[in-house]
């Protein structure tokens, strides 16, 4: 019996042991990096380093596979997963700052905002596994053309769909409409970041950061979400930029996926959900990045919807 | 010199037969009119098995390879005449034949409208109200298409057809509307697409057998709209069967896509979302078919023990 209750306590232990924590610093400063994408290329796996800017890593399976750690402003790092055995800390490079020539010439007065959306006649959105693609992206970059060179962008307004069950007041039609659905509790809140890139001259994608600090979000369950970026002084070398969400794919934003037919089949989701416009536009405006840091043109709602909700405002 | 005059009688007598032999090949002749005697220029002639074919030249001759096909036979066709057909056997080379004037004249013809009184029936009427109560209980009333879609799938609901036969002029189908966070609304999704079929009755089974209209009729786009009509009349789909059936395709495409979103959960499901109803008489058979991997299968929807159907109707119309 004791043998037995022995072995109980070992099981958890043993599956333990594979599990290594690593630490991600900055090379200079040496301050912990929160919130580094750390990806493993071949399995197709992405996590974040947590607030002590720390990931765990179970090697068993991986020693022949790549990692990949990107961080805003810094240079990515690729090794492969063997030489991690060697270390417990790992080093990213600041990336050179590099000054914008700026040619601001008639400083425009008036402000302006770019795709407008009717929040009325959004049905879809992005940033969930459906049946038959999964959603493997990093981020998702909305392309703008501005009217002028040298703009400053100043807010961006997004539309995030949310659990019907987390809108204040549930109506009597939602209540028969969510009746076969049990609900567990709130999830607190949703965390995710906004870049906001310049176009790449020769790719036409998402270039360099035009913002160098971290805009860090939380959404408490608001349908369309206000952001000041003022405060940032983003300003737009050329016409074209691109505003991208980023996903924090951690504990936070995990939401359960059922998909209940046959099999039930539980996936993992991270939130938040970005509605798309449902304007059908004649060229596609939203480009996807993947677990290998490569942009793409996210094709998915196409030809149909060409456009990600995010509404831009740009001043002088 | 006997051997001599031996081998000129064999040349000469070879440089006759030569074109003998070569006129076998051939068959030659002339085409006359049967009344008049008259020759008939440009008309055609044909070896119906072999098919070789030439025309009469200006004066009614014709020279036509022999066929290679055994018991051809020979057609003879010109505007205004009867056709006529000899066969391999029966045509003397040399001879002339006669083609016989055709005595057809157009008759005049008269359109008019044929005085029948032609009824139209409705069939699976469905009662909106009636429907609308069960559709908050169970949510497989509200009958989407199966979740975690990867291929099309059809659904395929029993019509019972008295009046056979008929014509099918039109086919309507009720909406589910699903809720629209941004609104706080209930909306019907606008668009969606999807594929109606109709099927004949396979009699061995009595489920969906041969697809009357082939490939079926694509709803794409049908906007923000309760009832979806499809006006099908102008392909006259002939319901000879007492049974039939009409199905629903569901097709897994992105903008089909409707997501379910709970506190911490997602469901996902396909448009169209397709009103479910009670059936009042449930005894008339087996009113769902589903098709799983080319074969047909019943379906039965149960809602408290009590058959389920869609609400899809069809008009028909019959004399």
């Amino acid at each position: 019996m004791l043998t037995f209750t022995c072995f109980l306590f070992c099981i958890p232990q043993l599956h333990a042991q594979n599990l290594t924590k690593y630490l991600i610093v900055d090379s200079k400063s040496k301050k912990e990096l929160p919130g580094v994408v750390v990806s493993i290329i071949h399995a197709d796996i992405s996590i974040r380093t947590d607030a002590d800017a720390y990931f765990e890593l179970d090697m068993e399976g991986l020693l022949e596979d790549t990692l990949l750690l990107s961080y805003q402003g810094y240079n990515d790092l690729k090794m492969p997963i063997k030489k991690l055995k060697e270390v417990k800390e790992l080093v990213l490079e600041q990336k050179p700052i590099k000054a914008i020539n700026q040619k601001i010439e008639k400083q425009q007065k008036e402000i302006l905002t770019l795709n407008q959306v009717d929040k009325n006649k959004i049905t879809h959105f992005a940033g969930v596994h459906t049946n038959t693609t999964p959603f493997k992206y990093l981020q998702l970059a909305q392309r703008f053309q501005g009217p002028a060179e040298g703009m400053t962008l100043k807010a961006l307004k997004i539309y995030m769909p949310i659990p019907i069950a987390a809108s204040r007041k549930i109506t009597k039609e939602q209540e028969l409409f969510l009746k076969p659905y049990n609900f567990k509790k709130l999830p607190p809140f949703t965390i995710f970041r906004v870049r906001i890139y310049d176009e790449d001259p020769t790719t036409h994608q998402p270039g360099i950061d035009l913002c160098s600090s971290i805009i860090e979000l939380k959404n408490n369950d608001q349908l369309e979400m206000e952001v000041d970026l003022d405060k940032y002084n983003v300003s737009i070398p050329g016409k074209a930029f691109f505003v991208a969400i980023e996903w924090m794919r951690n504990g936070n934003n995990v939401f359960e996926l059922d998909i209940v037919s046959g099999k039930m089949q539980k996936l993992h989701a991270y939130k938040p959900f970005i509605a798309l416009s449902p304007l059908k536009g004649s060229q596609l405006n939203v480009y996807a990045l993947n677990f290998r840091n490569e942009w793409a043109p996210f094709t998915y709602f196409m030809p149909h919807l060409t456009d990600l909700a995010i509404t831009a405002t740009l001043g002088k | 010199m006997k051997s001599y005059s031996l081998q000129l009688l064999l040349l000469t007598s070879f440089l006759f037969i030569m074109p003998t032999l070569h006129a076998q090949k051939k068959i030659r002749g002339q085409i006359k009119n049967k009344t008049t005697q008259s020759s008939l220029s440009n008309v055609t002639l044909k070896w119906l098995k072999a098919n070789i074919a030439t025309q009469s030249n200006a004066k009614g001759f014709f020279e036509l390879e022999r066929s290679t096909k055994a018991e051809d036979t020979l057609f003879f066709n010109a505007i205004g005449y009867e056709m006529l057909k000899i066969p391999a056997v029966g045509f003397t080379n040399g001879q002339s034949v006669y083609l016989q004037e055709s005595n057809v004249t157009l008759n005049e013809v008269i359109i008019a409208k044929k005085k029948q009184k032609q009824k139209t029936a409705t069939l699976g009427r469905f009662n909106d109200a009636y429907a609308d109560v069960i559709t908050t209980g169970n949510h497989f009333i509200n009958y989407n298409g199966p979740v975690n879609l990867k291929e099309s799938y059809i659904t395929a609901k029993l019509f019972n057809n008295k009046n056979k036969p008929s014509l099918l002029q039109s086919i309507k189908i009720e909406r589910n509307s699903t809720f629209n966070v941004f609104t706080n609304k209930l909306h019907y999704e606008s668009n969606i697409s999807f594929k109606v079929h109709v099927y004949d009755v396979d009699t061995l089974n009595g489920g969906p057998g041969i697809e009357l209209y082939p490939g079926g009729w694509l709803v794409d786009n049908p906007g923000d709209i309760k009832t979806i009509e499809l006006n099908v009349g102008q392909h006259y789909i002939l319901l000879r069967s007492e049974v039939f059936f009409i199905a629903i395709e569901w097709l897994p495409l992105p903008m089909n896509e409707h997501f379910v979103m709970d506190i911490n959960r997602i469901t996902a499901f396909y448009e169209p979302s397709i009103l479910g109803y009670l059936h009042r008489d449930h005894r008339r058979g087996i009113p769902l078919w589903s098709l799983f991997k080319d074969t047909w299968e019943p379906t039965v929807l149960r809602n408290g023990g009590r058959y389920t159907d869609l609400a899809i109707s069809a008009t028909v119309k019959y004399e």
